[in-house]
Formats: C-alpha cells, structure tokens, sequence
C-alpha cells in the first residue's frame, strides 16, 4: 500500500510546485520565444497556447530590461513595500500594547470590547467601504497613501491574536519576575513580549500577505496612479511578456523566502489561536 | 491608581483608532440609512426597498451565497483531509504541505498569470481536451473561480487544521490504538471531537475571507466579469463610481446584518449545545 502512495505522493508534489517552475522558464526565455508560445493567450490569435520544459534560448534579457529598463517597477514596489512595512510596524505599535492591557482590564469591560473587536474584525470590505470612504473624505485623506495605511493600522486582527498570546502565557512567569523586582513596563517588554514572539509573527506574516496583494482599497480611494501598489501594476499592457514573468517570479521568491524564514514562528503562533 | 492609568494609556491608541475609523463610522452608516443624502430627510425604510428590489443586488447577493455554500464546506472538508493525511511528518509530506501553502503565498500577479494561461481560450486546459471552451464566459466561470480560490486559499487552513491536530495531546492516540481502534476510528472518535473549536475558527476564516474573491476575479477578468461571477463587491464598486450613497448605506446595513445573523446562528449551533452539557455535568460532580 505505502509503495503506491510514495509515486502519487512525488507526482503531487511536482504538479503543485509547477506553478513556480512555469514563472521561471518564461523568466528566462527571451521575448520572441515566450511571444511564440503565449500568443494565442495574451496577444489575441487563433493558435494553441505552448509551453517547453527548456527554453531554446535561455536568456536573463527580461530580468535585466526589468531591473535597469523600467522605473515604474519600482516605484510600484516601494510604494508596495511602504504600504506592507508601515501597516505591520503601525498595527504591532499600536495592538502590542493594547493587547497587554486588555489582559488584566475587569472581565466585563474586557469582554465588551473583545466583542466589539471581533464584530469589526467580521466586517468585509464592501460594509467597510463607505463609512472608511467619508472618515477619509472628512479627514482630507483621499488619494494620499496615509488613508491607505492609518485605517489598517488599527485593524482588529492583530490584537486579537497577540490578546489570546498574551492570556495564554503562564501567570507564574509575570509574578517571578514581580519579585525579581521587574517594573510593570520591564514585565511587558522583557517578559510578555518575547515569549509572545510566535504570535507576533503570526500577525506580521497575515498581515504581510494581506496587504502586499491589497486590491480594493487603492483602486477606489487613490485616482493617481503614482501611489498604486504593486499588484495593480499590469506591465503586459506595454512591456513584452518575458518582463510579466521574471517580475511575478521575483516576487514569488521574494514572499516566498519571507515566508519560509519564519513558517516556523508561524506555525506555532496558529497554534496559539487554535487553542483558544 | 498609577497602575490603572498606565494601562489605560496603553489601551487608548487602539482603542481611539478602532473609534475613529471603525466603530462610529459604522453607527452613522445605520443612521444615515434611514434617511436621504440629497436632502437629508427622514424616508425609513426606503433606501432598503430599493436595495433589495434592484435586480443587480439580487443578482450579486445570490452569487456571493452560492459562492460560500459551495466554497466553505468544500475548503472546509479537503483543508481537514488534508491535514489529517499529512499529519506524519515524513519528508514527502513535509513538501507536500509545501506545496500546498505555496499558492498561498504567491502574489496576486503570479497566480493571475498562471491562471489565465490555464483558462484561456487557447489556454492549457483547452489545448488538453482539443476543443475551444469558454472557461470564463459561460457557467463554468463559476466552478473556476471556485476551483482557483480554493487552490489559493487551502494552504492557510490547512495549517490551521494542523495546528489543532498538533494541539490533541498523543497519549489520545496511542491509547486508541492501544484498545484495537484503527486509524478510521481513531481520527472518527478522538481527533475530530477534539477538533470542534479549531474548526469553528476555520469556519469564521473562510466565513469573513470568501468575501475578497473578488480580488482573483479582478485579477483575471477586470472589472466587467461575467454575470455568474459578479459579486457583491462589484455592486458597491459600481454605486460607488455613481456616488449612489444611500444605496451603498443600506446594502452595507443589510450586509452586516446577514453576516452578523449568520455566524450567530452557526455559533449557536456548535456551542449552544454544549453549554447545557456543562451544567449537567457540574450538577453530576456536585452529586
């Protein structure tokens, strides 16, 4: 039986992995190649879409005409990556300490404002548009990448998750270091903080993912095309599809060794949220 | 009293935030749901009849329901089998679990490429069966729609899954296999009971996220999509391009509510029952 499991098992494993394989052979074919094979799908035509396992004509033309040949890419990656880093380092600035208090506030006030968290938290994004939409208009925030960034940051996610980290921490390691002597600031940042690590990534890699593909909001709070995100950015409108695919590659990888460094922190921040 | 304060200060900014660009927010939406923006009059429920009588809501509320009475339990059951399968930790499942997660973490722009090699009308799955099918015009927009998110989205609950099962503690399991249970039946009786919670939180997840769908149909047919797959959020986008304000505060309201009412249903039903069972088992160990 387990000999049967073991080929399916291995096939499996390549068949999900192709994805990552198909982005980086078109990476490094050259234009007039991948052209050749893609143009039923991308340029309009009758013929078949095609595809090789090894391009004839290996090239690194796309990643270089990418990187040195088109200043959009990155100002649309900065501006990516500006969104994704202030949420993050905003929303931990603001949830870790909130989540803290939350633990030894009174149980009924507690609860109320739990509730009230999780109810915002249930919220998508079609109830959220209209009420964020006027706070920004009365805030003069449209169509600036702080209305962006600030509603996020105070996003109900993270100080749930770091709110059950925390209460889930053993009692005993914040009265021993009560009695070492340990102020209440020492106890949070010494103490509470670092044994909250796995959760604290947890939230940075939700938030990560999250916000890097943010759609919704740029599209309809930001007119100017200069503080668009990355995933807004379609280069095959004016760039050959070679480009497209060394930059969906690049930043596959990109995420993807992120994500790997810390899958572990990760995993066990889930863990965390399991449990309660 | 220094103590309290401390912490208050420390509440505050989350607090002031969630405020501020949430929760009153929201309130001055039900509010201004009952009335007119043109002119500011009281009209009830009005803004609501129209709602619910234009023929585009009905249209998107439908599909976004039929997109998560299929979608949830779909996800819900193939994330927990896949779980249960590859919860040894083998070599082989450890790059399966990989790449599982791994469209996951792949940017929008990537999976959109992919998938419209895939499903184009030249695309791979066509040029495999000989024949030009319109994958994304006709009904079948739907089941591919449904089939891409899942495959993007499985991963996260996957390990979520994983997590609960890693959480039952492994004297369970060998005690069941102990007493003669085979795996069948240990995963029937001991793991899934113990994995109620976790598979609420799963639900709640799927719940709340089966709404930005519609980032992958944007991605791959833009902003006019076929009428199978036009969501509730393409319907606030278009009131939104016709500043059709009160609409939007009524939709938003009724939105809410059907979430709200929803998962206050499924909650019910998984804890509700179990509550009772907590008194009669106190009473019993009072006994």
């Amino acid at each position: 039986m387990k000999n049967v499991w073991k080929p399916v098992k291995v096939l499996l494993i390549i068949a999900l992995f192709y994805p990552l394989v198909f982005l980086f052979t078109g990476s490094i074919m050259g234009n007039s190649e991948i052209t050749h094979y893609l143009q039923g799908v991308f340029g309009g035509g009758e013929q078949w879409a095609g595809w090789t396992v090894f391009p004839k004509y290996p090239t690194l033309a796309s990643y270089i005409e990418l990187l040195l040949d088109i200043p959009e890419f990155y100002v649309l990656f900065w501006n990516s990556l500006l969104y994704a880093g202030c949420i993050i380092a905003g929303q931990l600035i603001v949830a870790l300490p909130a989540a803290w208090a939350l633990t030894a506030v009174r149980p009924v006030i507690r609860k109320g404002i739990l509730l009230v968290y999780i109810v915002v938290l249930l919220m998508p994004f079609q109830v959220r548009m209209l009420p964020e939409y006027l706070v920004l208009r009365d805030l003069n925030l449209l169509d600036s990448p702080v209305g962006i960034i600030l509603p996020e940051i105070f996003s109900a996610l993270p100080v749930l998750i770091l709110y059950y980290s925390f209460s889930s921490q053993p009692k005993v390691l914040q009265e021993s270091a009560q009695i070492d002597g340990a102020g209440e600031f020492q106890i949070f940042y010494k103490v509470a903080v670092p044994v909250a690590v796995p959760a604290i990534v947890t939230c940075v890699i939700l938030a990560l993912l999250e916000y890097w593909n943010m759609i919704e909001q740029p599209l309809l709070f930001i007119k100017d095309k200069r503080y668009w995100p990355l995933a807004l950015f379609s280069p095959q409108n004016n760039y050959g599809l070679g480009v497209v695919f060394a930059m969906a590659f690049l930043l596959a990888i990109f995420i993807l060794v992120i994500f790997m460094l810390l899958q572990n922190y990760f995993e066990e921040g889930l863990s965390i949220i399991s449990k309660e | 009293m220094n103590k309290k304060l401390f912490r208050f200060l420390l509440l505050f900014p989350s607090a002031a935030g969630v405020m501020i660009f949430w929760a009153v927010p929201f309130v001055r939406l039900l509010i201004s749901s009952f009335y007119l923006s043109q002119n500011g009059s009281f009209c009830g429920l009005h803004n609501y009849m129209e709602v619910l009588s234009s023929q585009s809501f009905r249209l998107a509320a439908g599909n976004t329901v039929r997109f998560m009475a299929f979608s949830i339990p779909v996800m819900l059951a193939v994330s927990l089998c896949a779980a249960v399968l590859l919860s040894e930790k083998t070599f082989l499942n450890l790059w399966m679990k990989e790449g599982i997660i791994l469209p996951f973490v792949l940017p929008a722009t990537a999976v959109s490429i992919f998938c419209t090699v895939l499903f184009d009308h030249n695309g791979f799955a066509n040029l495999f069966l000989k024949h030009r099918f319109d994958w994304l015009g006709g009904d079948t927009s739907f089941w591919v729609l449904l089939f891409i998110y899942a495959w993007k989205y499985i991963g996260i609950y996957m390990l979520i899954w994983l997590s609960g099962i890693a959480n039952v503690p492994l004297e369970l399991r060998d005690a069941a296999y102990l007493d003669g249970a085979g795996r069948w039946q240990y995963v029937r009786n001991i793991l899934l009971p113990n994995l109620k919670q976790v598979g609420f939180i799963c639900f709640v997840f799927l719940f709340i996220n089966s709404f930005k769908v519609f980032r992958e149909i944007y991605l791959i047919t833009g902003n006019y999509p076929n009428k199978k797959i036009y969501m509730l959020q393409h319907i606030f986008n278009n009131w939104f391009a016709d500043f059709a304000m009160d609409k939007m505060a009524a939709g938003a309201v009724l939105s809410a509510g059907a979430i709200l009412l929803c998962l206050l249903i499924v909650y019910l039903l998984i804890y509700g029952r179990m509550i009772p069972e907590k008194i009669l088992s106190r009473n019993n160990k009072e006994r």
